[in-house]
């Protein structure tokens, strides 16, 4: 039989689950006869698989392991591969990502984990880091990925930590799918200068300059900077097909970003400053805009700096001191399709300051805890709708509160082959709301190339001031008493390691989440109204391949299946694609080139409308030129990178939002990008 | 799926698992392989290294390790797996020292013959300490650790660039019995 990708499953869960331990069970039994002598350092090199298991990272517990310790299921995306595959922001990397997929309405990007990704929720399911700082926004919960993101150089990217699951037991709101974790370079891990001019359809110039340098003195500095625009395409919408604009909105879906980053670390000190704007013109007629007009526009901008302290204080004891102070501003103009036109802005103010205090502390060798607490003020969350014309402020809403929290969490490994991780945190939130969570961790090392881990987590997302507070007497009423939205989360994780050069990853998880908040019409007084409506979950599983080989070859293929339901009807969740397959390539080539194909194929979505969008494949290609002559010639500090995404041309779409009239919305055709980046010193 | 069935699959899983593999570098992002062969490169760039070797003629290395910290007997293994392979060509001896609760390195019977003192990755180890041992004791010291470098251990490595980096606190070295070339000194980031 065929297998298709449609709305029913062509493959039982249960048959799955036989395939993939069968599968499993024939890699694992076969893979010492795979293994290869190991590579010495005379033959010229050494593992980058070894490389990459060993990275230290301490998103997941807050203090450094590698991601086999780790009591998580964990991905690791660096810099080669960023630059192999010519990702251009943490978007389209996360596409590329086991689980993950996206969703783009033209103006924001959202994240879905694990077939669970609801339409237009800005992201506030996910928590977003640049080097352990949350970006995700004080009024909506709104993390960025997309152009509101573009001001983040990723050439200055050294890895992107994915974390899957629940981590509110150390982070608190917000990561109820995935936290994801930004690193960028530092003076010590990228030293020099890098400048990159940039050139693609649709009229994009993007230039970049990438810095960083380690003193005589010992202080570390990087400082990055992105800026950009797009024109815009001629895009057709048949819903809005009629006899004044036939549908057309031509260059509409334009877009200027800019941004910088920049992080000091000395001895004991880390500070750190970003920002990252954008505006970009919405070319969808959303929210009952006028189609066509070029008035749609919509803009962002996400700024912070944080200072941090980490102290050893004797051999067993650590402390660390963190105090961050953020700002938020969105702008929104509609020019309103209405009897009496109008046109409408909106915005938020955000100000936020918050601090953390950590500890460290290894009870014995086989017991850490880590214990701190944090605390956070919000003195604006600000949100208002005025209108230009009539020089009239229609809802102007104030909000400031403070959150408090606490969190322990206790590593213990009772015997070398297990690792037991337990953790807690109680939270009190916006609305007073309290939420206490719990995380429980088994790692079990069958040996040293096996890891199985068995992982329960729960995880919240308070409601917003947005939803608490949203206010509009013709269509929609605050709820002050809305509670926080829960997740429960069992997951089974397998790592086996083949060879020297291949790991095979494989889980299985069901998660549950309840008093989903989402929008309902009151039949009382015809206002809408966010309220605790909704009780969602389901089950999946994935596995993934990656091969790092000597001389640059590096692959990864991965097959993810979710089942997300509503718990009360038995729905098929919207923007839910069932099944995935993602597989990419770097083929070196004649040592000057690299040549990375990419593949990404998804199934069928459910929209908000209750039809489906069809499923796709989608191609992309990079050519990696980075010559590497035996003479010191300038030419070897040259590369460039031409790039081809949606090689086919395929049509394809993602699920809109009840803010369109549009079921779906079409993704870009094929287009190009081609990139040349310079290593001055 | 029967519940026998689903149990067979979990067994075979985790015996499949549970067979045998290659020591897989931990805690550390420089594989060991590569280390130890930095490592014995090192040596030859010090001009004192003959007054470091014993009356054998070797170079004895003893590589600190907690038996109970799955990361530093993973570290441990490794190191002397690789260090075994070097023996003859790069004239070494390799010797496991078990530090824990209640085992004091100044009084472990193989320290008097150690030249080399390799410092896995360990919890709640005073680094201050060990340093002062191989300082009297004039034991060139090395680690895995990156940030121990700083503290004063004599030699780690680390990734700069995606490559592997020499790091060397230099005055430790010295006090270590060392006296490591320029040419070293100008591939490492010196401390």
């Amino acid at each position: 039989m065929t297998p298709t990708f449609g709305t029913s499953s062509w493959l039982s869960f249960r048959g799955f689950c036989k395939v993939a331990f069968s599968f499993l069970c024939a890699f694992a039994l076969i893979g010492n006869s795979l293994y290869a002598q190991p590579d010495s350092l005379a033959e010229g090199g050494f593992g980058d698989l070894d490389s990459l298991l060993n990275l230290q990272i301490s998103s997941v517990a807050k203090y450094d392991q590698t991601t086999q310790e780790a009591p998580a299921s964990v991905t690791l995306l660096t810099d080669e591969d960023i630059r192999n595959y010519g990702y251009n922001d943490i978007g389209e990397l996360l596409n590329a990502v086991r689980d993950f997929y996206t969703t783009w309405d033209r103006n924001y990007t959202y994240i879905g984990a694990r077939g669970y990704g609801r339409p237009t929720d800005y992201n506030n399911r996910v928590a977003v880091m640049i080097n352990g700082v949350v970006l995700n926004e004080n009024l909506w919960g709104a993390a960025p990925i997309g152009t509101e993101l573009y001001g983040l150089d990723i050439d200055a990217v050294e890895r992107v930590e994915i974390v899957r699951g629940p981590a509110s037991a150390l982070y608190g709101n917000y990561p109820m799918l995935a936290m994801i974790n930004i690193v960028t370079h530092t003076g010590k891990s990228h030293d020099g200068l890098d400048l990159s001019a940039e050139q693609g359809s649709y009229g994009k110039w993007q230039g970049s300059a990438d810095i960083a340098h380690v003193t005589k003195g010992g202080l570390d500095i990087a400082v990055s900077a992105r800026a950009g625009k797009l024109k815009g395409q001629q895009l057709y919408y048949e819903d809005y097909d009629d006899s004044l604009t036939h549908g057309i909105a031509d260059k509409l879906d334009w877009s200027n970003w800019w941004g910088m980053n920049a992080r000091l670390s000395y001895k004991n000190w880390i500070l750190q400053g970003f920002t990252s704007g954008r505006e970009v013109g919405v070319p969808t007629g959303a929210y009952g805009s006028i189609f066509g007009d070029p008035r749609f526009v919509v803009s962002d901008r996400y700024s912070f700096l944080m200072a941090e302290w980490n102290r050893e204080l004797d051999a067993k004891t650590a402390v660390m001191g963190k105090a961050w102070g953020y700002n938020y501003r969105d702008r929104g103009a509609y020019p309103l399709d209405s009897a009496d036109g109008g046109y409408q802005t909106d915005g938020v103010n955000g100000l936020w300051a918050g601090g953390e205090i950590r500890l460290r502390h290894d009870l014995s060798t086989r017991n850490r805890i880590v214990a701190g607490i944090d605390g956070q003020r919000v003195f604006m969350a600000d949100y208002f709708i005025y209108y230009p014309e009539t020089d009239s402020m229609w809802y102007d809403k104030h909000v400031s509160y403070s959150t408090y929290a606490a969190f322990l969490q206790d590593e213990w490994q009772p015997i070398k082959k297990l690792s037991i991780t337990a953790g807690l945190r109680l939270d009190k939130l916006y609305l007073d709301i309290l939420a206490l969570t719990p995380r429980l961790a088994v790692n079990f090392f069958a040996s040293d190339r096996t890891t199985l881990k068995l992982l329960y987590g729960r995880a919240f997302r308070a409601p917003n001031a947005y939803e608490a507070n949203i206010e509009d007497p013709t269509y929609i009423k605050g709820n002050p008493d809305l509670m926080a939205e829960h997740i429960r989360c069992f997951e089974l994780v397998y790592d086996q390691r083949i060879g020297k050069n291949q790991l095979l990853s494989a889980s299985v998880f069901q998660q549950s989440i309840r008093n989903v908040i989402d929008q309902v019409l009151d039949p009382q007084d015809s206002l809408l109204q966010y309220q605790n409506i909704d009780n969602s979950g389901g089950y999946g599983a994935s596995a993934e391949w990656n091969g790092r080989f000597r001389g640059g070859l590096n692959g990864y293929a991965s097959y993810s299946f979710a089942d997300m339901r509503n718990r009360v009807s038995d729905d098929w969740l919207t923007n839910s694609p069932r099944h995935m397959l993602k597989a990419g390539v770097t083929i070196p080539i004649a040592t000057h080139f690299r040549l990375s194909p990419e593949m990404i194929a998804q199934s069928s979505r459910r929209t908000v409308y209750d039809t489906e969008t069809s499923p796709f494949a989608y191609f992309s290609c990079q050519v990696l030129f980075a010559p590497k002559l035996k003479s010191a010639s300038f030419l070897n500090r040259l590369q460039l990178a031409v790039k081809v995404r949606n090689i086919l041309n395929t049509d394809y779409r993602y699920p809109g939002g009840f803010e369109h009239v549009q079921p779906s919305i079409r993704q870009n055709g094929r287009n190009y990008n081609l990139k040349l980046t310079v290593h001055l010193f | 799926m029967p519940l026998k069935a689903r149990y067979r699959y979990m067994m075979l899983l985790l015996l499949a698992g549970l067979v045998a593999g290659r020591c897989v570098a931990q805690g550390t992002v420089v594989p060991l392989d590569v280390q130890v062969a930095l490592l014995i490169k090192a040596t030859s760039y010090d001009r004192n290294i003959d007054k470091k070797r014993q009356p054998d003629g070797y170079l004895h290395i003893g590589v600190c390790y907690q038996e109970k910290l799955r990361a530093s007997t993973l570290e441990m293994e490794g190191i002397v797996a690789e260090l075994k392979k070097q023996e003859s060509a790069a004239k070494v001896k390799v010797h496991r020292i078990l530090l824990g609760e209640g085992q004091s390195l100044a009084s472990h019977p193989d320290l008097p013959s150690l030249s080399v003192l390799w410092l896995t990755n360990m919890r709640g180890l005073d680094v201050a300490e060990i340093i002062d041992l191989t300082r009297k004791k004039r034991l060139l010291s090395v680690t895995t650790l990156p940030a121990w470098v700083q503290k004063g251990v004599s030699m780690g490595f680390d990734l700069q660039g995606g490559r592997p980096h020499f790091l060397i606190h230099r005055s430790a070295s010295v006090e270590e019995g060392c006296d490591f070339s320029s040419q070293l000194l100008k591939l490492a980031t010196v401390y």
